[in-house]
């Protein structure tokens, strides 16, 4: 028996080869089902830009019939076994907590993939193919990919144009929400750009266009409110964020619009992100006071200022993820029968030890030593026909390592911060 | 028998390394985010303030009076103040990157405080008063508000420079949103605003008792000047545009007068708030 690992990603597989083989919650829980007999336990982790599958194999041969269930008959002729990487037992464990920390993921540090991999154990529940080993498994994943998050800097930053200057209206408002938002103009980047600053709650929601019906179908899709151009000077009163991205050959704000508008405002910042070429708003605006504009230029500056940032975390993320292979293969490594044995005499010896120390002033001389004899006595026979039976358990066999694991349970021969480590929160 | 006055003595000589230690922990907690430096800072701090109060409580014991009475205890029992505010506001956002720049003046002010001491029990019999006392502590308080005030009037300079030249380095990452610096500016005026008039009002009270009507000396002029700075400023902002840059200017400028009352005219202006030789 092995934990095995067998899947494609961004890296090793082009998009079309990734579409065929991106499954769906009900695909995947039915193709969980299907692959049941060979693979007692298992994790199918399925994001656009990853399929992978974390079994725990009873029989390593069974892994070519997975395979072709799981992927060749997905591929369809166009796919080939060197789109895909296998791992082996701890390496397994290595993979899925890089994964989790967001040090695989195409934009380094990125925190959707913690929700996927939470969603993928929700689907093996489903599945009921998760025992012991997998639920520490996929616990200790995200908890590992939460610390890597809070203790190191792998996840801050914006990585994209839109995201920056949401940063950026974040770093200047704190909160969106209730600030009013204008679009200028009805470009793709323009759109994408509100849409993250609606998600946070921004309203109202103006669009201006000289096209009205570009702008009247935009504000039907984003759920806003169309002016008319000749009100876009107004329009600077009532807003706090404007984004433009029309097509105009010439700057369409200039400052004496916007200083009249500031008089207006009584001095409430005014954060105007351009995304236009050539620019729509005017550099010269930089000059007023309260008054904050980014081209697309300075947008594209903090991007490349967190990316690089989140590059010099790599190590430090690193450095985490063997510290935690390592703390789980421990775990795992005493889920074998000797293991468990030995800790469980150890429980009980040292409640023995404990109780005779606390009882010896009872006891004089000789009685003293005869009370130690006969608890170790009673102890060890007291013990014997659960060694016996613990010593029957054959290692590497699942319904053996659930026996094995329930003992440790019941009997919490765990260290106490090994059974805090986990996160609670899957 | 515990030697009192060297307990004393020696507490003074640790404030300045704790708050220190401190300092640094939060310069480095703003360089590197360091996770060991993050844990160790609340502790630091607290382990510093207890300190502070340790020596507050032993010296009002041993020589009988609450030791705010030159300049330099005043400073002490501002920094020691500015510190506690800190750490309640520290709780309060969750981020510990606007604490160098706090615990730098705490510092400032605790070395001055330990480097001038004044440990005796000379106190003028007219300063032994409740009306006094509560003179002098609103007046420490209202200086601490705003001593914080200035800081992150400060701060919102910076953060607003840095945004506006758009250099997004280390202060743009770890220093809060502008709309956070000028709100914590404006509260902190507030309070100060409050005990700072609370102090004019105990102050004038206990001169009317003591002297028989109200002194007028250059401190006190000093001290309603600077009524008037913060009490324009924080109104200012309800009626007109007196937000963002306008109000961070105009708690540094509140901040430096109080500074220069609190040295230059008390070291070469003053005779009536000078009470002890």
């Amino acid at each position: 028996m092995g934990l095995v690992l067998v899947g494609l990603n961004h890296e090793t597989a082009p998009l079309p080869v990734r579409e065929r083989v991106a499954y769906s919650r009900d695909e995947a829980v039915s193709i969980l089902q299907e692959i049941k007999a060979w693979v007692p336990q298992a994790l199918l982790l399925s994001t656009c830009n990853r399929t992978e599958l974390y079994a725990l194999l009873a029989d390593p041969s069974d892994l070519s019939r997975v395979k072709e269930r799981l992927f060749f008959r997905k591929f369809q002729g166009n796919g080939s076994d060197s789109y895909l990487y296998e791992r082996m037992n701890a390496d397994v464990v290595r993979h899925l907590f890089r994964v989790a920390c967001g040090l695989d993921s195409m934009v380094l540090g990125e925190q959707e993939i913690l929700g996927q991999v939470k969603h993928a154990y929700e689907i093996s529940r489903q599945a009921e193919m998760v025992g012991t080993l997998f639920h520490r498994l996929a616990e200790q994943a995200v908890h590992v990919g939460k610390r890597a998050r809070t203790e190191t800097e792998i996840g801050l930053g914006p990585v994209s144009v839109a995201f920056a200057a949401v940063e950026l209206a974040e770093k200047v408002f704190q909160r969106l929400e209730g600030r009013g938002v204008l679009l200028v103009g009805a470009g793709e980047n323009g759109a994408l750009c509100a849409q993250h600053l609606l998600a946070r709650k921004a309203y109202p929601f103006l669009i201006a266009n000289r096209t009205l019906e570009r702008a009247e179908a935009l504000a039907r899709d984003l759920g806003g409110e169309t002016i008319a151009w000749e009100d876009l000077d107004a329009a600077l009163t009532r807003v706090d964020i404007v984004v433009a991205t029309t097509g105009a050959p010439h700057s369409i704000i200039q400052p004496e619009i916007v200083r009249d508008a500031m008089r207006k405002r009584e001095g409430k910042p005014l954060f105007l992100v351009d995304l236009a070429v050539p620019r729509d708003i005017d550099p010269e605006v930089d000059r007023i006071q309260s008054v904050f504009r980014f081209d697309l230029d300075a947008l594209k500056g903090v991007v490349e200022t967190s990316v690089t940032r989140r590059r010099k975390e790599v190590p430090a993320v690193e450095h985490l993820v063997t510290d935690e292979v390592e703390g789980f293969m421990r775990w795992w490594d005493g889920l074998a029968s000797g293991p468990v044995i030995r800790d469980l005499h150890h429980a009980f010896e040292s409640v023995r030890v404990h109780e005779l120390e606390k009882n010896l002033k009872r006891f004089k001389g000789d009685d003293r030593e005869q009370l130690d004899v006969f608890t170790r006595n009673l102890v060890r026979k007291l013990l014997m026909s659960a060694s016996l039976e613990l010593k029957e358990q054959k290692d590497g066999d699942p319904a053996a390592m659930e026996r094995l694991a329930a003992v440790r349970r019941i009997f919490r021969l765990d260290a106490e911060d090994d059974q805090d480590e986990g996160d609670s929160s899957l | 028998m515990i030697d009192v006055g060297l307990f004393i003595r020696v507490i003074l000589l640790f404030l300045p390394v704790l708050y220190g230690v401190t300092l640094f922990d939060y310069i480095l907690i703003f360089t590197t985010n360091d996770a060991r430096a993050r844990r160790l800072a609340r502790p630091l701090l607290l382990s510093a303030l207890i300190a502070n109060v340790v020596y507050f409580l032993a010296f009002t014991f041993y020589f009988e009076h609450l030791p705010f009475v030159n300049v330099f205890q005043v400073l002490g029992a501002i920094g020691f103040s500015i510190a506690a505010i800190y750490l309640w506001v520290e709780s309060r956002a969750r981020s510990p990157h606007t604490g160098p720049f706090i615990l730098a003046l705490v510092l400032v002010f605790q070395v001055l405080n330990t480097v001038f001491p004044k440990l005796d029990r000379e106190v003028p019999q007219i300063l032994r008063s409740t009306v006094f006392n509560l003179h002098v502590s609103a007046a420490i308080l209202g200086y601490s508000s705003f001593a914080v005030a200035a800081v992150y009037g400060l701060l919102y300079l910076l953060q607003y420079r840095v945004i506006r030249t758009k250099r997004f380095g280390l202060v743009f990452q770890r220093l809060p949103s502008l709309d956070i610096l000028d709100r914590m500016n404006l509260v902190a005026a507030s309070t100060g605003f409050v005990f700072l008039s609370i102090a004019i009002v105990a102050g004038v009270w206990w001169s009317h008792v003591v002297f028989g009507g109200v002194q007028v000396d250059p401190k006190v002029l000093v001290a309603v000047l600077t009524w008037v700075i913060y009490g324009l400023s924080i109104f200012g902002r309800q009626f007109v545009s007196w937000r963002g840059p306008r109000m961070a200017y105009s708690s540094l400028f509140g901040f430096l007068v109080i500074l220069f009352s609190l040295f230059a005219v008390n070291f070469f202006m003053t005779k009536f708030h000078v009470f002890v030789s």
